[in-house]
C-alpha cells in the first residue's frame, strides 16, 4: 500500500476504543485488529500531549505512520464555518527531519521546532506504551 | 586546532544520534502494533488496556 493509500486509510477507520472493547468482550470480529485501527488509536491516546485545542481548532492528529513518518494534522474552521485541514508529514531522514507540507514545501528542522518534535515524538512513544501496549521502559534521549 | 570542522563533527554527530533515536522509536512503536495485531489475529486478545481518559469525540 503506498504511503499516502495508508495515510487515507488511517482516516477512514473505525472507532477504535470501541472495537477494542468489543474485542475485550469475545465478540471479536474475524481477522482480528488492523493496523490503521491501533494507529487510530494511539493517535486519539497522544491528543494530551499538545494540551487543549485553541480556538478556531476542531481537531488535532499526531501519529507515527510508519518507521520513519510521522504525521500532523490540524483541521481548523475559518470565518465562514468551512473546516480546512493541514497535514505536516515529517520523515526522519539521514539529513535530519524533513518536514513536508502541501504546496511542495519542506524543510529541514532545526532549532525549537527540531526539539519540540522530539519531545512530541518521546511523549507519543511514552504514551502510547503506558496507555495502550504493555509498561515499557522510558526511553531517554 | 581547526574549530570550524570540530563545531561540524558535532553538529553530524547530534544529527545523527538524533536520526538513530528517532527510527528506534519508530521500530519500537511497529514492533508493538505487530504483536498486537498477531496477537489478535490468534485470538490471543494482548495486554491491551485503553484509558477510560475522555476523549474529545466521547
Amino acid at each position: 500500500m503506498s504511503l499516502i493509500s495508508r495515510f487515507f486509510h488511517v482516516f477512514l477507520g473505525k472507532d477504535i476504543t470501541a472495537l477494542l472493547l468489543k474485542s475485550s468482550t469475545g465478540s471479536r470480529a474475524s481477522g482480528g485488529i488492523t493496523e490503521s485501527e491501533l494507529i487510530r488509536l494511539e493517535s486519539s491516546v497522544s491528543r494530551s500531549i499538545f494540551g487543549p485545542l485553541p480556538n478556531g481548532v476542531v481537531s488535532r492528529d499526531f501519529f507515527n505512520l510508519d518507521k520513519k513518518t510521522w504525521i500532523w494534522r490540524e483541521a481548523c474552521q475559518d470565518q465562514d464555518g468551512l473546516i480546512r485541514e493541514t497535514v505536516a508529514r515529517y520523515e526522519v531522514q539521514p539529513g535530519g527531519v524533513l518536514k513536508i507540507l502541501p504546496g511542495h514545501r519542506y524543510y529541514f528542522l532545526e532549532g525549537n521546532e527540531l526539539h519540540n518534535f522530539i519531545l512530541a515524538v518521546q511523549s507519543y512513544y511514552s504514551l502510547v506504551s503506558r496507555e495502550i501496549y504493555e509498561p515499557k521502559p522510558q526511553l531517554e534521549d | 586546532m581547526n574549530h570550524s570542522n570540530n563545531s561540524q563533527t558535532a553538529d553530524d554527530t547530534v544529527r545523527h544520534m538524533t536520526e538513530t533515536w528517532l527510527e528506534m522509536v519508530g521500530d519500537l512503536i511497529a514492533k508493538n502494533r505487530q504483536a498486537v495485531i498477531v496477537a489478535s489475529k490468534n485470538g490471543d486478545l494482548p495486554k491491551v488496556s485503553v484509558s477510560q481518559t475522555p476523549t474529545e469525540e466521547s
